[in-house]
C-alpha cells in the first residue's frame, strides 16, 4: 500500500514537472502577445519579463491532479477549486492592479470553498498537547489563513527563482508528513502535483529568470499548501515553515505603515548598483527579507534566491521536527 | 565573521523556540475543557489565548527589527 502510494507520488511529479514544462512556455507566448510584462527591478537598465508564468503552474498541477484521482470526490474538487479560486484572483491582478485593502479579503475567498465543501478538520495538532478543539474558532481561522499566506508567499517571490526555491522544500517534506499521518489519497497527489510544476516553472523563472510567476502563480502555491495543510491535518507544520515569509510580510508591512502596494513605495529596500544588491542605508525604507539578506555587503540576485531557498529549507526542518514532537501526543 | 544567512536561521530559530512555547500555552488554554464551547468561561480562555499570541507577534515583530539594526547592520 505504502509502496503504490509512494510511486503515485513519483508519477505525479514526473507528469506534472512534464507538464509545466510546456505549458508554462506556452503561458510565455500568451503573455508576450498580450504584453503582460514586468520589469525585472534587479537587472540594470529596464529588463521586461513575461510575467503570468504562474498560469502553466495552474495548468500542470490541475491536469495532473485530475488524470491521476480516480473520482472527483469533496477532497478532490477542494484541492483543485480553492488553488485554482487563488490563481484566477491573481490572474486578475495580473491584468489590473487590486486595491491593496480590498486584496485580502478576496484572497480569503478561496477559504470559503473548503468550508462549503466541510472537507476541514476542526481539531488542529498543536505541540506537546494533542488535538485542540476549535470547532467555532478554526473556520475564521483558516478563511484568515489564506490571505494571510497568499500575502506572505507574494511577499517572498521579489527575486529571480525565489518563489520556486522557497515552495520547494515546504512541499516536499509536507509529503512525508502527509504519508505519516495518513492523509486522503488525493492530498498526495495533489502535493505531488505541485512540486511538479514547481520544478517546471523554476527552469523558467530561474536567473536570469525567461519568465516571472505573477500574482496567479504565488496565489496558487500558496493556496495549495494552505488546502493541504488542512486536509492533511497539518497546520502547525505549515506554519513553522512559512515563518520566514511570514516574518517578511509582517515587517513589511509594519515598516510600510499598513497595507500598501509596493509598487507606489518611493524608498526601496535594496539599492541595485552595477547589478548587484545592496541594503539600502537609509534605515526608514522598507525592511524585507531582500534587505537583511544583502547586509553583508553587495550580493547578486541569484545568491539571494538560493539563501531564500535555504532558510525555506531550514524552516521546513524546524517544522519537521515540530510535527515528530507532536505527532501520537 | 558570520553572515547574514547564518544570523537569520539564528532569527528563524528564536522565533520557531518562541512559536512552539506560545502555541503549546495557547493549546493549553483554550482546550482545557471540552465543555466550555460558547460559554462565558469558553470565551474568555479563547481571548487570553487571542492575547497571548497578540504580545508573542508584537514581540517578534520588535526582534526582528532588533536584529536587523543591532546585528544584521554591524
Amino acid at each position: 500500500m505504502e509502496t503504490q502510494k509512494l510511486l503515485t507520488v513519483l508519477a505525479g511529479v514526473a507528469i506534472s514537472l512534464i507538464l509545466a514544462l510546456g505549458a508554462v512556455r506556452l503561458s510565455i507566448s500568451l503573455a508576450q502577445k498580450l504584453k503582460l510584462l514586468g520589469r525585472d527591478v534587479h537587472k540594470p537598465g529596464t529588463v521586461l519579463v513575461p510575467k503570468i508564468g504562474g498560469l502553466g503552474m495552474a495548468v500542470s498541477y490541475s491536469a495532473t491532479l485530475i488524470f491521476l484521482s480516480p473520482r472527483i470526490d469533496a477532497v478532490t474538487l477542494t484541492l483543485l477549486a480553492s488553488p485554482i479560486a487563488s490563481a484566477a484572483i491573481g490572474l486578475s491582478e495580473d491584468f489590473r492592479e487590486l486595491n491593496p485593502v480590498l486584496k485580502p479579503v478576496l484572497l480569503a475567498l478561496p477559504g470559503l470553498v473548503v468550508l462549503a465543501l466541510g472537507t476541514y478538520d476542526p481539531h488542529p495538532m498543536i505541540p506537546f498537547v494533542g488535538k485542540a478543539r476549535l470547532t467555532i474558532v478554526y473556520p475564521v481561522l483558516l478563511v484568515i489563513a489564506y490571505s494571510v499566506v497568499s500575502n506572505a508567499v507574494n511577499s517572498i517571490d521579489v527575486v529571480n527563482g525565489s518563489l520556486a526555491l522557497f515552495s520547494i522544500p515546504i512541499v516536499a517534506l509536507s509529503i512525508p508528513v502527509s504519508l505519516a499521518l495518513g492523509a486522503p489519497a488525493p492530498v498526495l497527489v495533489a502535493e505531488a502535483s505541485l512540486l511538479g510544476s514547481l520544478l517546471g516553472f523554476l527552469f523558467y523563472n530561474r536567473y536570469p529568470a525567461r519568465t516571472f510567476g505573477g500574482n496567479v502563480g504565488s496565489n496558487l502555491v500558496s493556496a495549495a499548501m494552505v488546502t493541504f495543510a488542512v486536509l492533511g491535518g497539518f497546520e502547525v507544520f505549515l506554519l513553522v515553515a512559512l515563518l520566514p515569509a511570514i516574518l517578511n510580510e509582517a515587517v513589511v508591512i509594519v515598516s510600510m505603515g499598513g497595507l500598501k502596494s509596493g509598487k507606489g513605495i518611493v524608498k526601496r529596500p535594496v539599492l541595485v548598483i552595477g547589478g548587484l544588491i545592496r541594503d539600502n542605508p537609509d534605515l526608514s525604507a522598507p525592511l524585507t527579507i531582500v534587505r537583511m539578506l544583502s547586509t553583508g555587503g553587495p550580493v547578486n540576485e541569484s545568491k539571494v534566491a538560493r539563501d531564500i531557498g535555504t532558510l525555506s529549507l531550514f524552516s521546513s526542518v524546524l517544522a519537521l521536527v515540530t510535527f515528530l514532537v507532536s505527532w501520537r501526543v | 565573521m558570520v553572515g547574514p544567512l547564518l544570523k537569520m536561521m539564528a532569527l528563524i530559530l528564536v522565533v520557531w523556540l518562541s512559536l512552539v512555547v506560545v502555541l503549546a500555552s495557547v493549546g493549553l488554554i483554550v482546550s482545557a475543557t471540552g465543555q466550555e464551547a460558547g460559554t462565558l468561561a469558553g470565551l474568555l480562555r479563547l481571548l487570553a489565548a487571542l492575547a497571548l499570541f497578540a504580545v508573542w507577534a508584537l514581540w517578534t515583530l520588535m526582534l526582528v527589527q532588533f536584529w536587523y539594526i543591532r546585528l544584521l547592520r554591524r
